[in-house]
Formats: structure tokens, sequence, C-alpha cells
């Protein structure tokens, strides 16, 4: 797919190249609201909001080849906003199951842990760990320097870790 | 902590399975169709902003509001939550006694509330307070407290001032009296135009209003940093206040670094305290060098009521280092590395002007050079001046702070002697203590 050519003909408002845009990395924006939100509701719902800023904000993005990275800090935003919205202080549905295993019940300790983690650390536990995103890729998602992310995720994990100790949880 | 690292790669197994639900293209492909450009929403940022400060602001008096009604009104919002809970379920003593300056300023010691950890003293100044002067603020009288043949340090108080300027109310925090003493003398003085004023009175400690409960735990951990030590001696929990007490160097190591020209003197020592896997407040920190070496104090608030587990996170460690490294420089417009300690100073430029010789230099940001000198033909310059120039976000993440030093010599045999260099180290290691 050439991304520039997309961003371009989005820019000249048209709606088919956005959608074709967003399409064409829908699961990693799935994916990046789903562990803000941990609903699939919300996670679409914030997939929106960032397509309709998105469509009327294009024309003020410098470079094209930022689409991505730009796109991608919206729907950060979207979802945080979603998040004070709604207050919500609910378990996930992902282990939301009546059967769980181990696995999962372990999931859901780790989970509410990581929900007692202050709003910064508890991001950047989600995109390192979660999506996998290197310390540049969440640094232009979030815009913070890289140092920042690097001391940011060594403090987050730090915490994460007396705090399942201090669930009296022995590890994995 | 590769155990949580392997829970969090659990996790994202999951994450991987998920995908986008199909209903994700028809929906944004009907929200796009049914969107009409905007020109402009600016305004609704400033809007929410407005309404974010509201909230805010709402938010803070409705905190102070919720304290009215306790014992001690008017101290609500001066105590921490925890000494505010021990005052409502009647801890501490009431004094309730007045006394008159000649300048017509009264002081009421209206309360102290005693433990292991604190002597926490509550009194009010009221009459001729004339605060539409704010110097006057700075100009009321002291308060010293003595025990039994000791001072009792004070550490660090909260004041507030009320509405109507008329009485201004303080909540001070001491070191504990010794556990014999049964009584602490007051001595308050004021000095102004009026004269010196001094006032005395003793206060009996009862001690069946202080606090005995105690969990004094010795912790007797070291933590590795670069090639130093830092130990956490003791954690004294009491009802008013968590203490960590814990030495960095003792005398003979202090000496010996000092003979090497190989010191180290801390700024700080960022740590944090967790119980129960919650963070407990911070109150206020300390660092001292004296016979016993370099030895630091961290108060946090009390912990709570059923403490299973208690950790102490070292955080970071922003010190002051012995260096004396030295660097030929030259006025041939190149840039010169040079790294000290693993720390990246850039040297960019050194020209002369006005007499001075002027060297612009680049570091990370949390690296001072705290002592440093040009020698110029053999004679050694101090700093005259020194120029921030600009603050950097690279690419790549890094702040970089450049700055010109301005030295009041100029010659041909230029080096710089960087003596001391400040930086900041992160740690990020914890130690658990046991808890019965």
């Amino acid at each position: 797919m050439d991304i520039k050519a997309y961003v371009i003909r989005a820019k000249n408002e048209e709606k088919q190249a956005l959608l074709e845009l967003i399409m064409y990395k829908q699961d990693e924006y799935y994916k990046l609201a789903y562990v803000y939100l941990k609903n699939r509701h919300d996670a679409l719902d914030a997939i929106q909001d960032m397509t309709l800023i998105l469509y009327n904000k294009i024309g003020k993005l410098k470079k094209d080849e930022s689409f991505y990275s730009w796109s991608k800090t919206i729907l950060v935003n979207c979802c945080k906003a979603i998040l004070k919205k709604r207050n919500r202080n609910d378990s996930t549905e992902l282990f939301d199951v009546e059967q769980r295993s181990k696995e999962q019940e372990d999931g859901i300790v780790l989970e509410n842990t990581i929900k007692r983690l202050s709003e910064k650390h508890q991001e950047i536990i989600r995109l390192k760990y979660y999506l996998d995103m290197d310390n540049d890729t969440i640094s232009k998602i979030l815009k913070i320097p890289i140092g920042t992310v690097k001391s940011r995720a060594n403090a987050a994990l730090s915490k994460l870790k007396i705090m399942m100790e201090g669930n009296g949880y022995d590890g994995y | 902590m590769m155990d949580i690292e392997k829970a969090l790669r659990e996790q994202k197994k999951q994450i991987d399975q998920i995908n986008a639900p199909a209903e994700l293209k028809p929906r944004l492909e009907t929200a796009l169709n049914e969107e009409r450009k905007r020109k402009s929403q600016d305004h609704r940022w400033t809007l929410r902003a407005a309404a974010i400060m509201v909230v805010f602001l709402a938010g803070y008096n409705l905190n102070t509001l919720a304290y009215y009604g306790k014992r001690m009104i008017g101290f609500e919002g001066l105590m921490t939550d925890t000494v505010s809970e021990l005052v409502d379920s009647g801890m501490g003593q009431d004094i309730g006694r007045t006394y008159a300056f000649d300048n017509g300023v009264n002081l009421t010691i209206d309360g102290v509330m005693i433990d292991y950890n604190n002597l926490i003293l509550f009194y009010t100044f009221s009459g001729a307070l004339n605060f539409d002067d704010s110097d006057k603020i700075f100009n009321l009288p002291s308060i010293y407290l003595k025990g039994f043949f000791e001072t009792i340090e004070h550490n660090h108080s909260v004041g507030n001032l009320d509405e109507d300027n008329r009485e201004i109310k303080f909540v001070s925090y001491y070191d504990p009296p010794r556990a014999l003493t049964r009584q602490i003398k007051i001595e308050s003085y004021a000095m102004d135009d009026s004269g010196f004023n001094l006032i005395e009175d003793k206060v009996t400690i009862d001690r069946s209003k202080a606090m005995g409960k105690i969990l004094k735990k010795s912790v007797a951990h070291t933590f590795k940093v670069g090639n130093r030590n830092i130990r956490i001696n003791e954690l004294i929990a009491t009802p008013t206040a968590t203490s960590i007490t814990g030495s960095m160097q003792n005398i003979f190591q202090l000496a010996r670094d000092s003979l090497f020209d190989n010191r180290i003197r801390p700024n700080s020592i960022s740590m944090s305290l967790w119980a129960n896997g919650r963070q407990v407040e911070s109150q206020s920190s300390s660092l001292k060098t004296d016979l016993k070496g370099i030895t630091f104090k961290q108060d946090f608030d009390a912990l709570p009521e059923d403490t299973k587990s208690i950790q102490i996170l070292l955080e970071s460690v922003t010190a002051d280092y012995d260096v004396d490294e030295n660097f030929a420089l030259s006025m041939d417009n190149s840039e010169k590395n040079v790294v000290i300690n693993n720390q990246h100073i850039a040297i960019l430029d050194v020209w002369e002007s006005d007499s001075q010789t002027c060297v612009k230099i680049r570091t990370g940001d949390h690296l001072y050079l705290s002592k440093v000198f040009l020698e110029v033909d053999g004679a050694k310059a101090e700093i005259a001046k020194t120029v921030e120039n600009q603050t950097n976000k690279l690419k790549s993440g890094r702040i970089e702070r450049t700055r010109t030093m301005y030295f009041d010599k100029i010659g041909e045999d230029m080096n710089l002697n960087i003596e001391r260099i400040t930086y900041k180290t992160d740690v990020y290691q914890s130690v658990k203590i046991k808890v019965n």
C-alpha cells in the first residue's frame, strides 16, 4: 500500500482513502484501543472518535509518512477521554469467562494490579509489554522523549513488582 | 523482575489473539459518511480546559469543606489524613494555654501529639497581627522546645492564615523527646520595634495521651549503586509516621574518600515506601554528613492498620562526585567529547571575548559541573558566570542542556579542570521487610 498516496488523497477529503488507511492497520488500532479500554464497545467508540478527528484534522498533518504514529497518538487521547468520561472501574472482558484457567486467574491479578499504577505507568506497561512496541514508537505516540519512556518503563515495572508481591503473590 | 515480565508476556499472548471485529469497517464508513468537515474546533479545547479548571477548583473546596466539624477547627487543612484521624479519635493532649507578647500578638498552644517518630505541636497566633503587610508573617515569634537536657529539633511546619487575617494556625513537626522526658519547656520570643520579649512555660507530658504503639524493624539491607553502597538500617512505624533511616558512608569511608579526593556528596536519595503493594505518601527527607558519616532519614505517612508486607524501593540517587579530570582546550572550533564516570560532556566551542575565555558545553539534563576551573598558561581561573543557552529535546528523546562558562583569563595554553560533577543515577532496586 502506498501510504503517502493514500494520505494525500485523504487530505483531499477522500473519505474512502482515509477509511482504507485505517482498515490497513485495523488490528493494530483495535489492540491499542483495547489495551486501554478493555472492552469491545469502548474500543470501537474510540476508533470511531479517532476516525472523525483524523478526517477533520488530516490537513494539518505535515509529514505524510507520520500518519500512523500521529493517528495512534490521537487514538490514545480518545481512549483517555473515554476513560475519564465514563470513569470506568470494571473488570476486563478479556478474562471475564466462567471457567477461568490458572493463566486467566493470574491475568486478573496482574491486570487489577496494573490498574492501581498511575495512568502514565499503566500505559507504558500496556504499550511496551502487551503491544510489544519499541521505545521509539512509544516515544512518538505518547510524544515523550525516549529517555522518559525508558525510565518510566523501568519505574512502572519496579512498582508493579512491588505491588504484586504486596498482594501476597509469589510470582510466576 | 523476570517473573513479572513473564506474566506480562502471558497477557500479551492473549492480546495477540484479538483482532478488530468485522463491524469496524461498516461502522466507520457510516460515521464518515455522516460527518461534515468542521472549520475549526479549537474553541472546544478552551472550553474543556475551563471545565477542567472548574472541576479542579470545586474538588479542592469540597475536600477542604469535608474537614469541617472536626474537633480542632482551623487545623483541618494543615493535618495529614493520618494525623487528622488520630485527632478525631481523641489522640493527643489538649493544652489550650494562651500567652500575650508585648507587641499585642497572642500565642495559643492548642495541643501536642507525641509518638516515637514525632512531636507534633498545634498552635495559633492571633491579636495584633496586621498581616496586610506581608513581611509581618516572617516576623512571627519563633517557638523552641526543650526536653530534659536536650533541644527538641524542629523539622517542618505548615501554617494557614484565616480569611480575615485575624489568626494564623500552625502544625509543627519536631523530633520526639526522649522516652523519659516528663516536661517540655516551650520558649517563644518576639523581636521587633518594641524590643525583645521572651515567653517561657513548661508543659507536663501526659504519657497516657502519648501513643506508644510502634513497629520497629531492623532492615540491614545494602543497595549497590555503582561502586557505592546505600544501606537501609531501620524502619520505625508509629501512629503518626513511618521513618526509614540509613547511611551512605560511615566516617571511615568518608575519611578515606576525602584522603584520595574521591568523595561523594549525595544531594538527594529518592525512595518510595510500599505497604500491601500500595505506595505510602512521602512526607519529608533529610541527609546529613557528620561524625557518623553520611546518613539519611526519610519520613512517610503512617502504615495502614492491616499491613502485611512492606517494601522499600530505592529509585534514584543524585550526588556530587570528586572527579578531578583535565582536558586541553583549543580555539580551533572543533567539538571535543569527554567522558567522566560514564557521563558525556561535549565541549562545543572555545573563544575569547572582552578579556574572558568562553567555553560552551553540552551535557545531559541531570549533569552539572559543580566545581570547574580553567588553567590558562599555568594560572588557575575560577568560573565567573555561566549562561544557559538552550535546552533541546533531540530526535532520540534525550534532553540536552547547552550553556557557556565564562572565565576571567585569556591566554594560549588552556586546560579545563573539572574537579566535581553532579548527576542523577537511576537505581530502582527494592527490599522487602517481613511483617509478623
